[in-house]
């Protein structure tokens, strides 16, 4: 079965570049614009394999959103990576804190994403 | 293009316009932390975006943007004019560059000068700050203590073959690491599965896992709570281990293995080829190894000497055998890993060479003399000695011994942090707003699909008319009139839900007037600090929509009149004070809708229009006569100023003195059917209103006739349609005129206007068909032919050389599939 | 579910996710004595390794992938 993968972005440039590595890999993925949406859909049922989310973003941003999302039942145990940039190391280790998983650092080249992926997603 | 560069560039465009827009707000409220991180996300977001793609020119420009607002952010720079100076020529500039994107698909090379200027001045308005106070930063590496690697026990519980064939790749010069990797309890909550992680290093030699804790009893256990612990002993570089367990580097302690302590270990467990060294030896042995080369034991020499003379022994072997030349790099391989071991590394390069002619020439003799002259030679020399050991040593050079690695400090300290944070539950997760939800349901489309949909249904509008000469055609043709009847009742329902279609169409191309006004506040920012004029915009209604096409006409005639109003209008501050107003001028722009139009209104309170000074310039330009000079009223003198030819500037400045004057204004606003009224009061302000359509997609019009041919006449101008019998029109001069309800209306014969060589024909009474329309001088009479129906229309402008023919506003198919005129009545007259 | 739990044994299949461990420490707790085959196993979660360490039932046959099987050796069969 297709691993879902979330992928939380507002930009749209951004979720369109990874959603195109991600389906060419065979992933289903699943988008939101901000953590807010993010989370409804969570709460809605949506069920991930995995989560890529921004860190900078309106209304809900990605430390709340991962620490909210780990407060979901369904969500304990979910491989999240938060989408960095290269200068934010403060910012990984916060989310690290919130309870992501790991990071990736923009831009994700296709070849790196699919490894990261790999490696945090028994199966894929 | 591509989907993700268009992508990019539609997303790009509105974060520009999101950034200059905040740039400008914060001007006047630079503490707005809100703004400032929104300010700061956006730069953010474009930068990230911009490196997906190869622009370096662009994503170096916003780096430093975003750097430059994070140091604003931190509150160690203040936000001031000449920083959001400099902002806003860097957006301006990737504007630029999004424009040539677009158009070239590429970033021309001359752009690299500009993009480093820009780089190098914001940077410089960084590094002011940080040369002040840039202490704070110490890299973490710099923290990191060499720790002594004293779990030398962990390793006696690797088996010995494994630690043989380790030591082996370690005298290779080979990296081998221990490692050690303690999941912190939480992990799992963390989305980790660590057993995975290990599972796929590279370059695994050897592997454990055992339990951190004494197990509980089942009952008691926590399947949650991760109590194992990894060991490995994995053959490949710190780096590559580093970059595999990156996001747990706080609990993973890496150890660098040097052949030494792999023997060390091995000692006193008897299956160890070399463990025959005595233990007070080895001690020495450390303390000199403790710098940079390696020591060999005299059973590791020996055990080199005999390799070596194997291989010795191989090359000289006959050398006309099939695998000759697999044979000689074997041997190459074997001498090269030797030399690593003791201490040559010098002579590899010689070793290379010399195998290379070695296979070339089919011949060993180049390798052979290699091994003499580096090997061999020292083998004897050492047996005249009566201990090779100083000889040995004496040549070893350059290896190093001890690689102690540094272990992150902060392991433990960390682990307590994931405790503390990893179940924890956050509050109460904040309702969703209303703007989030609506963002979500919007959905970005190329305007290209929209107005495709919007030719589709214009041809769907003229396709469906034809049904009901369809219908007439089965009636009065074929005689069928059921059949007619049944087209006629298909035609309503087809009607019906292309009128409704047309309308969604419609309302999809309903934009905010906000597309145009929020390029305003830049605009007058910039113009007013141009004139040293100061200047306070209010922009009212940005919400209130129109059709795009009709939003776009608007922005050159706006800006036009906003130009005109700074320039002309609104005083400087010393002449605004002594005239008793405040220094700073008003700009109001306000959007309404009134029934089907859009009303803007742009004032100001500046020194307005003197009637007066206007009649006197429209005369000596010629505009007026001096009879018009002697009764026009002041209304009608101010509208003057948008009479061709007009300009009112005494001088013309670099701004809005281009040449052209508010007649261009006039003649945009009044290509999408728009009206423009001015008032003034001299002294007080201007108000310049623009009432505009909401849409001009669908053209009303009125079909007449005239000499046998069909015309289309815009029903917006048509004033009304009579019949005037022909003792009502009278003549004055060469003019003919009628009077209707009391008011005298000029005449012109249609086939005159268009130069048909033609009499207009009478009605049976002996009357003339007049459409009285709306002309720039007031009501007009066009007599024609015949009236018939009026139509909706999707009017297509003329192209090529008939688009300067203004007396034609374009054409239309029609539903049987002949081509109409419309007709443009106020250029005609 | 990649666990199939049959009377005596436990037939572990593909991959075994995380949310797994719980059934299977209990499915444990009630039958201390299961055994469990690992022949189709491809991957499993650390929390459900982690159990069968606290367990340490009789492995009835070993994982077919050669890798897997010598990890799951070095922690289950001391």
């Amino acid at each position: 079965m297709a691993k879902m993968i979330m992928i939380v972005d507002d930009s749209q440039t951004m979720i369109m570049s990874l959603r195109a590595t991600l389906e060419m890999n065979g992933f289903k993925v699943e988008t939101a614009h901000d953590g807010l949406q993010a989370l409804n859909k969570l709460k809605s049922g949506v069920k991930p394999d995995l989560i890529i989310t921004d860190i900078n973003m309106p209304n809900m941003g990605g430390i709340e959103f991962i620490k909210n999302a780990r407060t979901l039942a369904g969500l304990r145990f979910t491989p999240i990576l938060a989408l960095t940039t290269e200068s934010q190391q403060t910012k990984r280790d916060e989310a690290k804190k919130a309870g992501a998983t790991g990071w990736l650092v923009k831009p994700v080249a296709g070849p790196d994403l699919v490894k990261v992926i790999k490696q945090v997603l028994p199966g894929a | 293009m591509n989907p993700l560069l268009e992508q990019f560039l539609i997303e790009s465009r509105d974060f520009l316009q999101g950034i200059g827009e905040k740039l400008i707000q914060l001007e006047s409220a630079p503490d707005d932390e809100t703004l400032i991180n929104e300010l700061f996300r956006l730069v953010h977001t474009l930068k990230g975006n911009s490196g997906l793609f190869d622009f370096p020119e662009m994503t170096r420009v916003l780096h430093a943007s975003e750097d430059l607002l994070d140091t604003v952010r931190a509150g160690r720079i203040a936000y001031t004019r000449e920083l959001a100076d400099l902002l806003l020529d860097a957006m301006d500039f990737v504007s630029m560059l999004c424009d040539e994107i677009e158009t070239e698909g590429t970033i021309k090379l001359d752009h690299a000068e500009q993009s480093s200027r820009l780089t190098a001045s914001i940077r410089e308005l960084i590094e002011d700050v940080d040369s002040g106070n840039s202490t704070a930063e110490i890299s973490e590496s710099s923290n990191k203590e060499e720790v002594q690697f004293n779990s030398i026990e962990k390793l006696s519980i690797i088996p010995d073959d494994i630690r043989t064939e380790a030591y082996r790749m370690v005298m290779e010069g080979k990296d081998i690491h221990y490692i050690q990797y303690s999941p912190s309890e939480e992990c799992f909550y963390q989305g980790e599965d660590p057993f995975y992680l290990v599972r796929q290093i590279s370059g695994l030699l050897w592997h454990d896992i055992s339990c951190r804790q004494p197990w509980p009893s089942l009952q008691e256990m926590d399947a949650y709570l991760c109590n194992l612990v990894f060991t490995m002993l994995v053959a490949c570089s710190r780096e590559e281990i580093a970059e595999h367990f990156r996001y747990v580097m706080d609990q993973v302690e890496i150890v660098a293995l040097s052949s030494h302590e792999l023997e060390a270990i091995s000692s006193g467990q008897g299956a160890n080829p070399f463990s025959s060294e005595n233990q007070t030896t080895e001690v020495a042995y450390e303390e000199k190894s403790q710098r940079d080369f390696v020591s060999l034991s005299d059973a590791e020499r020996e055990l080199v000497k005999e390799i070596v003379t194997i291989q010795h022994e191989i090359l000289s072997l006959p050398d006309d055998v099939e695998w000759f030349q697999g044979r000689l790099k074997a041997v190459a391989n074997t001498l090269s890993a030797c030399c690593v071991k003791m201490g040559k590394k010098d002579a590899i390069p010689e070793l290379e060479s010399s195998l290379k002619e070695a296979i070339s020439i089919y011949n060993s003799e180049p390798l052979l003399a290699w091994l003499e002259k580096h090997i061999m030679a020292t083998y004897r020399s050492e047996v005249k000695q009566l201990t090779g050991k100083e000889v040995t040593e004496k040549e070893i050079k350059d290896e190093p011994v001890i690689q102690v690695s540094p272990v992150h400090p902060q392991g433990c300290n960390r682990q307590k942090e994931f405790v503390n944070s990893g179940n924890k539950t956050t509050g109460k997760i904040p309702a969703p707003r209303t703007e989030a939800r609506l963002a979500s349901r919007i959905l970005k489309v190329d305007q290209r699909k929209i107005d495709r949909l919007m030719n589709l249904i214009g041809e769907m509008v003229v396709s469906k008319n034809a049904l009901p000469y369809l219908a007439s055609k089965a009636e009065d043709v074929y005689g069928i009139r059921e059949l007619s009847r049944e087209i006629k009742s298909h035609y309503s329902v087809i009607n019906r839900i292309v009128e409704e279609m047309q309308d969604a169409i419609m309302q999809v191309r309903m934009v905010p007037v906000a597309s145009v006004f929020q390029r305003f506040p830049r605009l007058v920012r910039d113009i007013a600090n141009k004139l040293c004029k100061e200047v306070e915009l209010i922009i009212e209604g940005e919400d209130t929509e129109a059709d795009k096409n009709i939003i776009e006409s608007l922005a050159d005639p706006l800006i036009h009149i906003i130009r005109n109003s700074l320039d002309h209008g609104i005083e400087p501050p010393e002449e605004r004070i002594k005239a008793g107003k405040s220094a700073k001028g008003r700009l109001i722009i306000r959007a309404t809708q009134e029934s089907d139009r859009v009303v803007i209104e742009i004032s100001d309170d500046g020194r307005g229009i003197d009637p007066a000074h206007i009649k006197l310039k429209a005369y000596e330009k010629g505009i007026i006569d001096e009879a018009t000079l002697e009764h026009i009223t002041d209304q009608e003198a101010i509208n003057l100023i948008m009479a061709a030819g007009f300009s009112t500037a005494e001088t013309v400045s670099d701004l809005s003195g281009r040449g052209v004057g508010m007649d261009v204004v006039r003649s945009a606003v009044e290509k999408v059917k728009g009206e423009i009224q001015i008032a003034s009061e001299k002294g007080k302000g201007t108000r310049i209103t623009l009432s505009l359509p909401l849409s001009m997609a669908v053209t009303n019009v009125m079909i007449v006739q005239s000499d046998g041919r069909k015309f289309g006449v815009p029903m917006d101008m048509v004033v009304e349609t009579v019949r005037v019998a022909q003792h009502d029109v009278s003549a004055i001069k060469d003019k003919k005129i009628t009077v209707l309800r009391n008011r005298v209306i000029p005449l012109f014969n249609l086939n005159d206007l268009l130069g048909i060589n033609m009499p207009q024909r009478l009605n049976d009474d002996g009357e003339l068909a007049v459409l009285v329309v709306k002309t720039y001088s007031g009501n007009a009479g066009i007599v024609v032919d015949e009236f018939y129906e009026t139509t909706d229309i999707i009017l297509k402008p003329m192209e090529g050389i008939l688009a300067g023919i203004r007396a034609y506003a374009g054409t239309a198919l029609l539903g049987d599939g002949s081509v109409l005129i419309v007709l443009n009545p106020k250029e005609l007259v | 579910m990649a666990i199939e739990y049959q009377k005596n044994v436990a037939f572990f299949r593909d991959v075994v996710a995380v949310d797994e461990a719980e059934t299977l420490l209990e499915w444990f707790q009630k039958s201390p004595e299961a055994e469990i085959d690992l022949s189709d196993l491809s991957h499993m979660h650390t929390a459900c390794l982690q159990v069968l360490m606290a367990v340490r039932p009789v492995v009835s046959a070993w994982p077919h992938d050669e890798l897997l099987k010598k990890w799951l050796q070095s922690a289950l069969k001391k």
